[in-house]
């Protein structure tokens, strides 16, 4: 067990591997690998050639419109806001990592979990609180200016870019995190050791020195963060902001001309392939080695008197992200049992609704992250056994569904639907479909994560001993591996659960999910009505949540 | 050890993948003869007839609710292979456009020959449910009474700029009010009344909830609502007051939109529909949608809620809604997107 609990935290392996370019490295997969693979891939990509083709078949003339009707500021909105969230997730995250696992603060063992924690709430759902409490005219606001006589105090208020950015930055921070804290386990003391004897301080140490060696974590982790605002809807439509996901959203749902959508995807893949190019240029400049065989623990930074800031910190973040929405979405729901209309809308008349879309959430994402898990084997396969310029482009374009937006991924799959799958237009597989496509990336990358730790030399001894290609897969492969598969149903499972777009978009007449409960309902305001399926959404998502972080395979329960 | 633990979870996660799909799926419902309504109208304002009808018929119904545009794209490419029975829309371009395209099928009984022509298709291919008009309504607190606006017109003065709460474009409501300015006011004084409101639109909000409790709660002071929305947010509490807009000599009176019902060709449960359509017509379904949501009744007779006043007693603008035309709607859209409109 020793080499899997060594293992990189899976959602660190690169996406992009390096390129070589010779089509095979070594020796060559069967033809039958190949076909299915070649079937996948090109089943992953097609949305994306697809939307390319149409963003590119766009008139001027609705580039004209488009441009006129906010294209500039749209533009403006997205990347500023990707950027200062992940900003802003990057400091926060560091900055509580730094603190849990490098100083003697105390309560690691249950500081670990409680941090990554608000990943089990979706940012739709924290965005319903935040304007609530904080928006415009909201209890805040509301109940001090009425108590002063005032009509507005604006400052007091939270709406657009400020709210997107504050509602987005704490639900987001647990990606760096998770990933800087794992590095931050695994990585040499003797460094920052040899830097503290040469007589640094502590905090040019940390710059001069811990930043750098955490280099590669962040960039990852930044690169989970900025993907997630390009391709988030809930919170931005929720704050009255505008970002090119909602833009495309509205743009497909208000209007009857879908050549805007697709013109808008196209800006938008632009924008998220430059993150990907960002991230993956910076990765390149490190040369950091670190000998395995010196590695000791790490000594603890006394605090001294950073002991109270680093406390109030690490207080107010589990607050804001954790401790709000959970009083704020209990008391709704129990208010609900108080209110007339509220008890008989939701546990007389649709009380049945609430079981109902719960069985349909945990059907659907079930369903997705299994075939998410199955259809990712062969080429996290194909990834970890063979070299080549032809089974690393392979898995490049697998991946694309980590690059597209939801929505993006939800416009194609109403392209090729419609083109090609008629009978299957509207129905849940379609909506499958874009799951798998969108959440593929996950288990792929925990697939591939835990074959390339597992030698091949294992499967070459079986075959000597005249095992079968297909025994050799089930008897020693398959089990070895299990806890990525695992790992990978669990993400993809996670990720499907709490999906609010292209759910949006996609489900057929009567396919209510949870989030569409909850988005339903505060759609139009009755955030009483939302409060028992986000609360019953947030519980669900922990299990899957608490399976990835006991198991380390978020790198948070890791033990070096 | 820790592989057992790893089966434990894996096994479960995989049964639950075998087992079949839940009921509500539209493959399970289509087979039970449910009666697959599309609806342009938020669940929350269907429901309670839909139950009605439910409780009479014994006829489920599987509810699909969405932006109008949403389910006209569905209807349109679903053509081929309906799997909708009924579509419920709100405002009469929409229905127009898909009469056009023969997606909706005429269809004429008893129940629907007691509703007025003037709330319904030429080719009778889809019938009115209610009306409601497009008010103005403030926020008391803010604004006395004689400082609203009276016009629709005044809400593109610069004296109004950060003050108005508005829907998106995207709202139906919102495009069937522009279809019938664009086509009563001509395109020049369209265009320029859409620019002054884009530019005074304080927020833009998905929907008329965002709007009406944005003005209840006094973030802005005056929103352009569908009448009932005013008498929504009153009934909550909310310090709103309501301008039936347009009402003096020689002006063009409030503007009326539609909602209305209509039967898709080719629809799986045909009898089904028509059932629902009648139902509709009832003066208990009339009753409803009069007392649940203050509007407006198509059938003669009906009396509107209490505090609503009667149709007759305003002016009203009677540009013909069966005269709304899919390519009228495309205009006004294409101007207000060029002027800016969210």
């Amino acid at each position: 067990m020793a080499g899997i609990s060594e293992a990189q935290p899976t959602t660190r392996s690169s996406p992009f591997p390096a390129l070589n370019l010779r089509l095979w490295d070594g020796p060559r997969a069967s033809t039958a690998l190949l076909a299915v693979c070649g079937v996948i891939v090109a089943l992953t990509a097609i949305p994306l050639f697809y939307i390319v083709i149409r963003a590119m078949g766009v008139t001027a003339s609705t580039w004209k419109i488009i441009y006129l009707s906010g294209m500039p500021g749209l533009f403006a909105n997205t990347v500023g806001l990707t950027a200062t969230v992940t900003a802003m997730a990057a400091a926060v995250g560091v900055g509580l990592a730094y603190i849990v696992e490098r100083t003697d603060l105390g309560g690691v063992g249950w500081l670990r979990p409680l941090l990554a924690a608000p990943l089990a709430v979706p940012p739709y759902v924290g965005a319903i609180c935040y304007v609530y409490l904080i928006g415009p005219r909201g209890l805040l606001e509301a109940t001090l200016a009425d108590f002063l006589g005032l009509h507005r105090i604006p400052f007091l208020s939270l709406i657009g870019f400020p709210a997107a950015f504050f509602v987005l930055s704490i639900f987001t921070y647990p990606y760096v995190y998770l990933l800087t804290s794992a590095a931050l386990r695994r990585s040499d003391r003797s460094f920052e050791e040899a830097a503290h004897s040469l007589g640094l301080s502590s905090w040019r140490v940390f710059f001069t020195v811990t930043l750098p060696l955490l280099r590669p974590a962040l960039g990852a982790g930044c690169l989970l963060v900025g993907l997630y605002v390009l391709s988030d809807f809930g919170a931005v439509s929720l704050t009255r902001t505008e970002t090119f996901s909602s833009a495309i959203y509205f743009q497909l749902t208000g209007r009857f001309d879908r050549a805007g959508a697709a013109a808008l995807s196209g800006v938008n893949m632009l924008l998220a392939l430059v993150i990907l190019i960002t991230e993956r240029r910076t990765r390149q400049r490190r040369s950091v080695v670190q000998v395995r065989s010196q590695w000791k623990p790490a000594e603890k930074i006394p605090l001294g008197r950073w002991r109270l800031p680093a406390c109030a910190f690490i207080g107010i973040t589990l607050v804001l992200s954790l401790g709000i929405p959970a009083i704020l979405l209990s008391f709704w729901t129990i208010q609900g049992f108080f209110d007339q209309a509220a008890m008989l809308e939701l546990w007389r008349i649709s009380a049945g609704s609430l079981i109902l879309s719960t069985w349909k959430s945990l059907w659907v994402s079930a369903l997705a992250a299994t075939a998410a898990v199955a259809v990712g084997l062969p080429i996290a396969f194909l990834m970890g056994r063979y070299r080549g310029l032809l089974p690393s482009s392979f898995y490049l374009i697998a991946q694309v569904g980590y690059a597209l937006p939801a929505v993006v991924v939800a416009l194609s799959m109403i392209f090729i639907f419609h083109a090609w799958a008629g009978p299957f237009y509207g129905t849940v597989w379609m909506l499958l479909c874009a799951y798998l496509i969108r959440f593929l990336p996950q288990s792929l990358q925990a697939e591939h994560a835990s074959i390339a730790q597992i030698s091949s030399s294992l499967e070459d001894a079986a075959r000597s001993l005249g095992r079968k290609n297909w025994e050799v897969v089930r008897e020693i492969l398959l089990p070895l591996i299990a806890p990525g598969l695992l790992a990978g149903w669990s993400l993809v499972f996670l990720s499907t659960l709490r999906e609010l777009p292209a759910t949006l978009l996609l489900r057929p007449a009567g396919f209510d999910t949870l989030p569409i409960l909850i988005w339903t309902a505060a759609d139009e305001g009755v955030y009483i009505h939302s409060a028992p399926a986000a609360l019953l959404l947030i519980a669900v998502s922990a299990v899957p949540l608490y399976l990835l972080l006991s198991r380390g395979h978020l790198g948070a329960a890791e033990k070096p | 050890m820790r592989n057992h633990v790893v089966w434990l979870g894996l096994i479960p996660a995989l049964l639950l993948t075998l087992v079949p799909a839940p009921k509500g799926l539209p493959e399970a419902d289509a087979a039970d003869g449910s009666l697959v309504l599309y609806s342009g109208r938020k669940q929350k304002l269907m429901r309670p007839v839909v139950r009605a009808f439910e409780k009479k018929s014994g006829i489920k119904i599987v509810m699909r609710t969405g932006t109008a545009s949403t389910l006209v794209n569905l209807l349109m490419e679903e053509r081929s292979a309906p799997r909708a029975d009924v579509f419920v829309a709100l405002y009469a371009p929409i229905l127009n456009r898909l009469s056009e395209a023969k997606v909706l099928a005429p269809y004429r009984s008893g129940a629907t020959d007691k509703i007025p022509s003037t709330f319904r298709a030429k080719d009778r291919s889809w019938i009115g449910v209610t009306t409601r008009l497009r008010v103005i309504m403030y926020n008391t607190k803010l604004l006395k009474r004689d400082e609203a606006p009276k016009t629709i017109a005044e809400l593109a003065h610069p004296k109004w700029k950060g003050k108005i709460a508005i829907t998106r474009l995207g709202n139906s409501s919102m495009q069937g009010h522009l279809t019938v300015l664009y086509k009563t006011l001509g395109p020049q004084t369209a265009r320029k009344f859409m620019r002054g409101l884009a530019a005074n639109a304080g927020a833009v909000f998905k929907g008329h909830t965002g709007v009406r409790k944005a003005v209840g709660r006094g973030e802005f002071s005056v929103g352009l609502v569908n009448h009932y929305y005013y008498f929504l947010e009153k009934a909550g509490g909310s310090p709103v007051g309501i301008i039936y807009p347009d009402q003096g000599k020689g002006q063009s009176g409030a503007v009326m939109t539609i909602t209305g019902v209509g039967i898709v060709s080719g629809a799986p449960h045909r009898k089904a529909a028509e059932l629902f359509v009648d139902y509709l017509m009832t003066p208990r379904a009339q009753q409803i949608y009069a007392d649940t949501n203050y509007e407006f009744p198509v059938l003669p007779g009906v009396k509107s809620a209490r505090g609503v006043p009667p149709l007759e007693s305003l002016r009203i603008n009677n540009y013909p809604q069966g005269d709304l035309s899919g390519a009228d709607f495309d205009a006004m859209l294409r101007l207000a997107q060029q002027v800016g409109m969210k």
